[in-house]
């Protein structure tokens, strides 16, 4: 047995998969995953790629845990938002004045979209939505990662920032290559704002309510009026991410958009440079 | 006519009649690996084996551990007759499709222009 047998992969990934799995599965395909990390991947990559193939089987099997399809996700994303909004309009009902309306409507909207629309029927559908999944996921990460770098100070935090932003144009492109649709492109930006904007609006949410009720933690936000109350305190900072989380839920997905529709285009003439002239393929909408 | 298989399903299926007594989870993604020569996520290759439970075409048993997977159990899983008999139409149906063409095909290639 080589020392390969003995390398454990993150403790936490593989404790997280056990969770995730149906109790009767958890031993055998846990024990799939662990003998596959150690006697090939771990050998043929290193153990940094392999830790990462492994974080990567397991986001795997969480977005295929049984009947969590995109539908459910999207789903239990929207609502977990909405009762985190209903939660801060009850505690603080001062914060939510004349945004009720246009948040609810939106809402409605999201969710009628995630209900009737996430269900794919044809093939192109099915990649459209497998693209935007994958890179709303790794937008929302890198911007969720760059500004809580930035609010603890660390100078780099711009780089995982500007990779997300940069993220939606490469989404439109790729999705225009592959289906050779501009409108691809602009589907693939919709799921990908709608997912990120999910993600960053619980996260922020998450930072503010933490912001908020232990202080010193770097990020802060300080009411105007000086000496100011608790309460005064906590809404400087779950306003502050509030609106910042609703920014990205609704702005982040037309912006998400217009980048998709942009990259789709520029992807498709991109691809079209240096075909000779009886071989241009027609660009579609 | 019996269930109508999919190239992975059948790809999962195949790999199983070849590892005979070693298809567990682990032996049969190595081997649907080699033959579809991609990377496959071993989350597919489970769901897939639960959906071909499901639709009775194997079925599993649970055996021991080895050390290298610190002993946590294995499935191993073998063909019903179901199985045999939709593997069975999934290569007649192609066979039947492909018959009189020559393979691989030449000079058919579609180009669109603008």
């Amino acid at each position: 047995m080589g020392g390969n047998d003995l390398a454990r992969p993150p403790r936490w990934a593989d404790a997280l998969l056990r969770m995730c799995l149906r109790p009767q599965d958890a031993e055998t395909q846990s024990g799939d995953l662990l003998e596959a990390y150690r006697d090939s991947i771990l050998p043929d990559r290193g153990r940094r790629r392999a830790d990462l193939w492994f974080v990567q089987q397991t986001a795997g099997y969480i977005l295929r845990a049984k009947g969590m399809t995109l539908r459910n996700w999207l789903v239990a994303g929207l609502a977990l938002c909405a009762l985190t909004i209903a939660f801060t309009v009850l505690r603080y009902p001062g914060l939510f004045n004349g945004w009720v309306a246009p948040v609810s409507a939106g809402f409605l909207f999201y969710a009628y979209v995630a209900v009737i629309h996430s269900h794919p029927a044809t093939a192109e559908a099915t990649t459209v939505l497998r693209l935007g999944s994958t890179y709303g996921i790794a937008v929302g990460l890198l911007m969720m990662g760059g500004n809580l770098f930035l609010n603890f100070g660390v100078g780099t935090g711009w780089l995982p920032v500007i990779c997300a932003l940069l993220l939606p144009f490469v989404a439109g492109a790729h999705a225009g290559v592959k289906i050779w649709r501009v409108s691809a492109g602009i589907r693939v930006g919709f799921w990908s704002g709608l997912i990120s904007g999910l993600i960053m609006f619980l996260g922020l949410m998450a930072y503010g309510y933490i912001l908020a009720f232990i202080p010193g933690i770097p990020g802060a936000e300080f009411p105007k009026n000086q000496p100011y109350t608790a309460i005064e305190y906590q809404i400087a900072n779950v306003g502050d991410t509030l609106g910042g989380g609703l920014f990205f839920l609704f702005f982040g997905c037309v912006l998400s958009v217009i980048a998709g529709a942009v990259g789709g285009l520029a992807g498709l003439l991109l691809a079209r440079t240096g075909r000779g002239p009886g071989k241009i393929r027609r660009i579609l909408w | 006519m019996a269930e109508t298989l999919g190239t992975f399903e059948q790809a999962v299926l195949l790999a199983i009649v070849r590892l005979r007594d070693d298809a567990y989870g682990r032996g049969i993604l190595r081997e649907v690996q080699e033959r579809l020569q991609r990377e496959i996520a071993a989350g597919a290759i489970h769901a897939t084996l639960e959906r071909l439970e499901g639709k009775g075409l194997i079925r599993s048993r649970l055996g021991v551990g080895t050390p290298i997977r610190d002993g946590r159990a294995r499935r191993f899983y073998r063909l019903e007759p179901a199985g045999i008999e939709a593997l069975n139409d999934a290569r007649a149906i192609v066979n039947d499709i492909w018959q009189g063409i020559r393979w691989p095909l030449k000079g058919f290639v579609w180009v669109e222009t603008t």
